[in-house]
């Protein structure tokens, strides 16, 4: 079996109120290479919360948080940008694509911010843009693609710097059922060796089409094998 | 991944340029109000500049070619043949006595009361030799000047200047006016040149006037030589005149310096400058207020973005600088913007002034980066704002 990407245990996170809410409790999920995973749990159950102390956004308040074996939980903020941007790609319910920029630069942007030589930026770009099937929409804004598109073109963006771990927060949830499988199947091929996909969701569908689900519930994480 | 990790200093302006360009019609609005204010400022600096340079030569020019002598006091009034000792010298183009009388109304009077028109001007009485004329750049506009032979003849003759020929109902040569209560006859009118007070609104008479004139009160101050020169030779003339003139005690000539137009209407200027100069500042501010206030909605508009940036590795060094950059070129695209706008308008006034366009190559440079310097500055708060986006809060589906 696969080495883990991603070891959690025991993650709590208390945002300091008033009122004081403690968002997650004693949380813990083990991902490995390969796997995609659900999590799945009622709004409010502290999913969101979770991911954001996956991909480093934000802090835990205890608990540990290893990616690739490497403990990532009392690193600077400054390191964490880093390990961000190394390691970690990101997909958003509300794409959130720069509309000023066509969709190459769009793409390119994990490049840009990691300092990754102009002439080779370009070409992973394309490349990333032919993997999701957007080949023909290089230099459209994003504001002229249907919905369907505009999250293919996030998912273009989420893996052109080949991280380990893509995270993805209701990435179907602006999605008609036809995109919807689009970008499932998608992700299901994103989960290569070596790079493991957690996708937080409501959707049936998604829960179906991943290797098992995590149900989150008052801040504690349950596992379930998929059917 | 063996990359450098870090957003390069390029990169950093370049996505600021793309967010400025591709915001388009907004960045025009914003650069526009720096525009505004940097085109003011460049205005007033540029118009002030054209203005003073158009005086200064005018000044200049009189100035360099012309000199006035005062006869000491208690010394004997000069015949008029002293004069020649001047005209003699180098660089000498015309010189003459001239006289003046205390401004009075009452001196010199129309024929008629109905032939005045009304207006009570306090006319000038000048005494003059003929050489004088030229030495003042005058010339007739109707009729003729006296000559030599009117002066020795004792004839009772005067030329007029257009303003005092308007106020003492003088509309052709010949006419009869009173001075003094005595009759006599106006030979010419002339136009007095601009700036020259003692010719405006002045009755002038042949020198020998001032030089008989024995009452107990004379009605004329003690004689003055005002010369005409060769550009730049005035002030090697006034020491040769004088010797020329009283070798007994040259000290004791009195050098007139002329009525310095400059410094009258510079003073003037500087005032109007300054005020000027703080409205253009004003619009300055209020332009940086735009500026800043555009950006700082863009920064709250963009909280998406710029998570986002975060999110994928951006710095908040990164994200400060691209606004930073951004709000800094549409300060620059402004400046550039408010100082074509200056210049033309200052050329416009200079043509319509027909002045020799001053445009200063430092004003030139100056508006753009001023308007550089203003958009960086009034981007200062709101790229310190967006680098302080919490990632996590600002990517919540919305
Ligand atoms: N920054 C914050 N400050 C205070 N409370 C927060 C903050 N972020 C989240 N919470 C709270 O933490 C709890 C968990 O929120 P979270 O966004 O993780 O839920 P979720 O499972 O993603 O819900 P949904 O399915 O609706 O997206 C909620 O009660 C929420 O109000
Ligand atoms: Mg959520």
């Amino acid at each position: 079996m696969a080495e883990p990407v991603l070891e959690a245990v025991g993650l709590s996170r208390v945002f300091a109120g008033p009122p004081e809410v403690h968002a997650l409790r004693d949380a813990s999920l083990s991902v490995k290479g390969g796997e995609m995973v659900a999590v799945v749990g009622a709004s409010g159950s502290g999913k969101s919360t979770l991911l954001n102390i996956l991909g480093l956004l934000d802090k835990p308040t205890s608990g540990v948080l290893r990616l690739g074996g490497r403990d990532v939980t009392t690193l600077t903020e400054r390191e964490r940008t880093r390990a961000r941007a190394r390691a970690i790609g990101f997909v958003f319910q509300a794409f959130h694509l720069v509309p000023h920029l066509d969709c190459v630069r769009n793409v390119m942007l994990p490049l840009v911010h990691q300092g990754v030589p102009r002439d080779v930026r370009g070409h992973r770009a394309e490349a990333a843009l032919g993997r999701v099937g957007l080949a023909h929409r290089l230099t459209a804004r994003p504001g002229t693609l249907s919905g369907g598109e505009q999250q293919r073109v996030a998912v273009a963006r989420a893996i052109v710097h080949d991280p380990t771990l893509l995270l993805c927060d209701e990435p179907t949830g602006n999605l008609d059922s036809e995109n919807t499988a689009t970008v499932l199947e998608l992700l299901r091929e994103l989960a290569t060796p070596g790079r493991a996909v957690v996708v937080i969701t409501h959707d049936q569908q998604v829960r179906d089409a991943a290797d098992r689900w995590v149900e989150v519930r008052d801040g504690r994480c349950g596992s379930h094998q998929s059917a | 991944m063996a990359a450098a990790a870090r957003t390069s200093p390029r990169d950093v302006f370049t996505q600021a340029w793309h967010a400025a360009v591709g915001r388009r019609g907004r960045s025009l609005l914003t650069a526009a109000g720096v525009g505004l204010g940097v085109a003011a400022t460049v205005a007033t600096l540029a118009v002030t500049a054209t203005a003073s340079g158009a005086i200064s030569d005018k000044f200049d020019a009189t100035r360099a070619t012309s000199l006035t002598l005062r006869w000491p006091e208690r010394v004997s009034r000069p015949e008029p043949g002293v004069i020649m000792n001047v005209t003699r010298l180098n660089g000498v183009e015309a010189a003459g006595l001239i006289c003046e009388a205390a401004r009075d109304e009452h001196r010199a009077t129309a024929v008629t009361p109905q032939h005045a028109t009304g207006v009570p001007t306090r006319i000038g009485l000048l005494a003059a030799q003929p050489s004088a004329f030229s030495a003042l750049r005058v010339a007739p506009v109707s009729g003729r000047f006296f000559d030599d032979g009117h002066g020795t003849r004792a004839e009772q003759v005067v030329v007029v200047d257009t303003v005092a020929a308007q106020a003492l109902g003088v509309s052709q040569p010949g006419q009869l006016i009173y001075v003094d209560g005595a009759p006599v006859s106006v030979i010419g009118v002339y136009e007095a040149p601009v700036g020259e007070a003692r010719m405006t609104a002045a009755v002038i008479m042949p020198y020998q006037r001032c030089l008989h004139d024995s009452r107990e009160q004379p009605l004329f101050g003690q004689p003055m030589v005002v010369v005409r020169t060769a550009l730049g030779a005035a002030d090697q003339v006034a020491g040769e005149a004088r010797l020329a003139l009283y070798p007994a005690d040259p000290g004791a000539l009195e050098a007139l310096v002329p009525p310095d137009l400059r410094t009258f209407r510079e003073g003037v200027e500087e005032d109007t400058r300054a005020l000027f100069l703080g409205l253009a500042l004003v619009s300055l501010i209020i332009g940086a207020l735009g500026v800043s206030n555009a950006t700082l909605v863009s920064v709250l508009e963009r909280r998406p973005e710029i998570g986002l940036r975060r999110a994928i590795g951006a710095s908040r060094a990164a994200v400060a600088g691209q606004f930073l950059v951004e709000s800094g070129l549409l300060g620059l695209a402004g400046g550039i913007l408010g100082t074509v706008v200056a210049v033309d308008a200052a050329v416009a006034v200079a043509l319509v002034k027909q002045w020799l366009v001053v445009l200063d190559p430092a004003l030139l440079g100056g508006g753009p980066l001023l308007g550089l310097l203003v958009g960086t500055a009034a981007g200062a708060y709101p790229a310190w704002k967006a680098s302080r986006v919490e990632p996590a809060a600002s990517l919540r589906a919305s």
